[in-house]
């Protein structure tokens, strides 16, 4: 099946069996940042951003994608958002592990997104199910906390926010 | 002074892990997958493919140009099985091709052809569980009672079968460790026996306990990407043991191992069970790639993984005490039962380790303690040396709350009078005053002994009431469990602690550490010592982990202890640099290795006295709460009291620590993460040698949550990972129990006034 999509900015024509996932297409192409995790949607190590909003790859069928706009972590890294949540994530003190990288990054975002400062509870929500590889909860949260802090007030007053949340 | 000549190292490899191997890729790859045998069974005469596409290709244990098996600790395995199979699912091939899901399509055209002898294997097993039947007729004098007596006579399959071709050891004892103090020692097993257990003591507890290991979901799964570049064969594998993997595939390709390039990739910390069967794996993939000079890539499926690759050991540990009415531990037997799977080449080193930990740092008088490990039917298992001695934490602290339970004392008591020190007669030294601390502090924070006995009050009502739980509130426990997370062990290890390191202070005063690269977190404690020590800014630091073949260490990454030892020797060389920083030129070049000293306490041949490096510390307390309706277990507090001597940064050892307590609720109950919002983790910082602090929270978190969750259902849950429906059928059991107890009161009581009439 032939899947025209725009990947990364670019319109492309992905070529796989319509039943076969997103992930194994994206891995296969070369979009190394989509990495194959639990396959059970959980973990989010396979996320992308799909027209915008975070998904897990190893649950999407090709064949239901049809004109979508895809963007990996790969092409995301050359956004502000990216930036501020990693100065985001150094201050709290997180060391990504290299294969949860696209999940806990996408995750923050969508809640960066968002036109108000959610509470504690709602980002704990957001990334409950999200592999604990390398980062415990309390300090993802504190992360995206201070992500958030970022793009509202800057970078030294989130530097001294993260000395509080230690 | 004799001024120090400086060499600059030809730099060849890199004991830095980078990237993922699965995410390696070369133009002309060829995708892998193993044929796997079908049987656990049998003699292998060879595996065929009918039809094999250009550019297609199967390579099998003949395919070998070198050894066919590979040597670990002083043992050897296959690197494709051959002759008679070991195991279900044991690799005998590796297919490869450009397409994988043609791969995949043509993997189900092999055939594995057994000689006869796997069939009469497979009906000689099945006949041990089986008896041939009898054909009973219900008319004796129908037309056919002749046929069924003629059938009936017929000999059974069991004398046809030449029993010279069937297997007949598949489960063989492959190391052993008994250990005897007191009146064991004194008087024999037996007497002893007799003595403590024969009803003269006023409680007899006895249980069996089982830790399961569930595999996380969220690693990269095993495998291996190779290519050739001219003489060169390069490997990229998650290894924790990069000489072990360069001589596997030397010998395997009977290639000079100058010639093998490895490019370590990330691993994750949790549990890695890969060691030598990574370098297996590896040595199969280079095998293909060698052979069809292409790039070849093996990533293991996850069902592949959780088969073959996750599962460690499996043990079984029973504990059969003597306990006086004051809690006090009197004798104590334990046996360990081992199940190594096919093969282990540390099955020893597992022993021993487990032996040493039986009795946690309790000393009771008279122990006996026998281990053994056993071969299987299994897949083959490898050591995680670290985390090998949570399963006996888990017996032992489980075995402590039972007797509390039996006794009616206190769990806070029974492990304080235990603790004492005054058994000289105890073979192994431990100090255990730091744990007392730990165990103090954390029934404090907790408030333990308030709500063990208000929970334990409420699980007695219940018992006596035979309430149905299935229409009350919530029910609720709460469960302690103490031990400690030793470095260096010195015992009959395969592993010798002889670190090693060399610093280097350059004249723009930059400092290059070399030695096995650590953890990010560790990266940065050394940095800060060193950046201290010299009063030289932390960027200016940098480690190297940059080997000449020749140089590199022989054993797996995980036999260094990073934080204690290192630490340590990189002191003691920073301290040195400084003192001749300002009267030699520089550069400058400190090596440090870890002294034998220490080690003087330990005596090898009778095993006994302290086999150990500096240890940390930790008590956990767990309060639960089960749903008796959903049967959902709710974690409402975790306390934790850590002492690991000098605490280097504190912020990086809490997270350290709340990411492991994350990850092992995910292992407590099969199919779900159980959340706790509440966690509490305390520090006791002494001036001790620091220790590590990575497995305190396996050795201590699921005895704490199952002494909770027993005390809680009223009863004795003994295996963790648990289900839903083995409390459910824990709940029915103690049901069950209570009304036949209650029936049994009854009568006595009516034979009783029966009697008096």
């Amino acid at each position: 099946m032939n899947v025209p999509v725009t990947l990364n900015g670019n319109k492309t024509i992905l070529e796989a069996p319509a039943d076969e996932t997103l992930m194994s297409v994206l891995r296969r192409i070369g979009c190394s940042s989509v990495k194959c995790g639990c396959g059970q949607g959980m973990c989010g190590s396979c996320t992308v951003l799909l027209n915008d909003n975070p998904v897990a790859t190893c649950k999407i069928p090709l064949g239901i994608i049809q004109n979508a706009d895809i963007v990996t972590l790969e092409y995301f890294e050359r956004t502000k958002e990216y930036t501020m949540i990693m100065k985001g994530f150094e201050l709290a003190g997180i060391k990504l592990c290299g294969l949860c990288d696209s999940g806990k990054i996408f995750s923050a975002y969508q809640l960066l997104k968002l036109s108000k400062i959610p509470s504690r509870e709602e980002i704990s929500e957001q990334v409950r199910s999200l592999a604990p590889c390398c980062t415990d909860m309390n300090t993802l949260i504190n992360g995206i906390i201070l992500a958030i802090e970022i793009r509202d007030k800057g970078v030294e007053r989130a530097s001294r926010k993260a000395e509080r949340l230690k | 002074m004799p001024k120090k000549e400086q060499t600059v190292k030809t730099m060849k490899h890199s004991l830095e892990a980078t990237g993922f191997y699965s995410d390696a890729s070369r133009e002309g790859t060829l995708y892998a997958v193993l044929v796997r045998s079908p049987a656990a069974t049998g003699k292998v005469k060879g595996v065929t493919i009918p039809e094999l596409p250009e550019g297609y290709y199967l390579f099998t244990a003949n395919d070998i140009p070198g050894e066919k098996k590979a040597d670990i600790n002083n043992q050897s395995w296959k690197i494709f099985g051959y002759d008679n199979v070991s195991y279900s699912g044991e690799p005998l091939g590796i297919l490869c091709g450009p397409d994988e899901n043609k791969v995949l399509e043509l993997l189900e055209n092999v055939s594995v052809n057994f000689d006869i002898e796997s069939l009469e294997s497979a009906l000689k097993k099945a006949m041990k569980h089986q008896k041939r039947p009898v054909v009973k007729l219900n008319e004796p004098d129908s037309d056919i009672s002749s046929f069924v007596s003629e059938i009936n006579e017929l000999p059974s399959l069991d004398t046809v079968l030449d029993n010279r071709r069937v297997e007949q050891k598949t489960e063989e004892t492959v190391a052993s460790r008994e250990i005897k103090s007191g009146v064991f020692a004194k008087k024999g097993i037996a007497q002893a026996e007799k003595k403590l257990f024969s009803g003269k003591e006023d409680f007899i507890c006895e249980e069996t306990w089982k830790l399961g290991f569930l595999p996380p979901l969220w690693k990269e799964t095993c495998g291996s990407f190779c290519w050739k570049d001219g003489k060169c064969l390069h490997i990229s594998a998650p290894t924790r043991w990069v000489t072990h993997l360069m001589q596997t595939v030397s010998s395997t390709l009977n290639i000079p191992s100058e010639n093998i390039i490895v490019h370590k990739t990330k691993t994750s910390g949790v549990f890695s069970k890969g060691m030598w069967r990574t370098s297996i794996l590896a040595a199969q993939v280079a095998l293909a790639s060698y052979l069809t000079e292409k790039p070849v890539k093996l990533v293991l499926t996850q069902q592949e993984q959780d088969s073959y690759m996750a599962p460690g050991v499996k043990t079984q540990i029973s504990y059969k005490t003597a306990v006086s009415k004051e809690g006090k531990i009197n004798g104590i037997s334990a046996f360990i039962d081992i199940d190594v799977g096919c093969f282990n080449p540390f099955a020893q080193e597992i022993a021993d380790r487990m032996s040493i930990v039986a009795c946690n740092y309790y000393r009771p008088k008279n122990i006996h303690i026998v281990t053994k490990a056993h071969t299987s039917k299994n897949p083959p298992t490898s050591i995680c040396l670290r985390g090998i001695d949570s399963q006996v934490f888990f017996a032992i602290e489980n075995h402590l709350q039972k007797i509390a339970d039996q006794t009616n004392l206190l769990p806070d008591e029974i492990r304080r009078i235990n603790l004492e020190k005054k058994n000289t007669d105890f073979p192994f030294d431990f100090d255990s005053e730091n744990a007392m601390e730990t165990f103090t502090k954390a029934l404090e924070i907790s408030d333990f002994n308030r709500k063990y006995a208000s929970f334990n009050m409420d699980a007695l009502d219940r018992i006596q009431e035979n309430s149905n739980p299935f229409f009350a509130l919530p029910l609720r426990g709460i469960g302690v469990a103490t031990a400690f997370n030793v470095s260096d062990y010195y015992g009959t290890t395969a592993f010798p602690a002889d670190e090693k390191i060399e610093i280097t202070l350059f004249p723009n005063e930059h400092v290059v550490i070399h030695a096995m690269n650590p953890s990010q977190g560790v990266q940065e404690i050394w940095k800060k010592t060193a950046s201290e020590i010299l009063e030289i800014k932390k960027d200016n630091i940098s480690i190297d982990s940059e080997y000449e073949i020749s140089d590199l260490p022989d054993t797996p990454d995980d036999a260094h202890n990073t934080i204690s030892s290192i630490n340590e020797l990189i002191k003691k060389a920073c301290i040195d640099l400084q003192k001749k920083r300002f009267h030699q030129p520089l550069p400058i070049t400190v090596k440090k290795s870890s002294s034998a000293s220490f080690k003087k306490n330990w005596n090898k041949e009778e095993f006994r006295g302290t086999p150990f490096g500096p240890a940390s510390y930790a008590t956990a307390v767990v309060e639960v709460e089960l749903d008796t309706y959903t049967y959902n277990e709710r974690i409402k507090g975790i306390w934790i009291v850590i002492d690991c001597g000098e605490l280097f940064d504190k912020s990086a050892a809490l997270r350290a620590i709340r990411l492991e307590i994350q990850q092992q609720l995910e292992m407590l109950v099969r199919g779900k993460a159980i959340p706790c919002e509440n966690i509490t983790i305390n520090f006791i910082q002494t001036k001790n040698s620091a220790g590590q602090i990575g497995e305190l929270v396996r050795n201590t978190l699921p005895a704490a949550f199952s002494s909770a969750l027993s005390l809680a259902l009223a009863t004795q849950l003994t295996k963790i990972p648990c289900t839903e429906r083995q409390l459910f059928e824990l709940i029915k059991q103690r049901e069950t129990k209570t009304e036949k107890q209650e029936e049994k009161e009854q009568s006595e009581q009516k034979e009783k006034e029966e009697a008096k009439e």
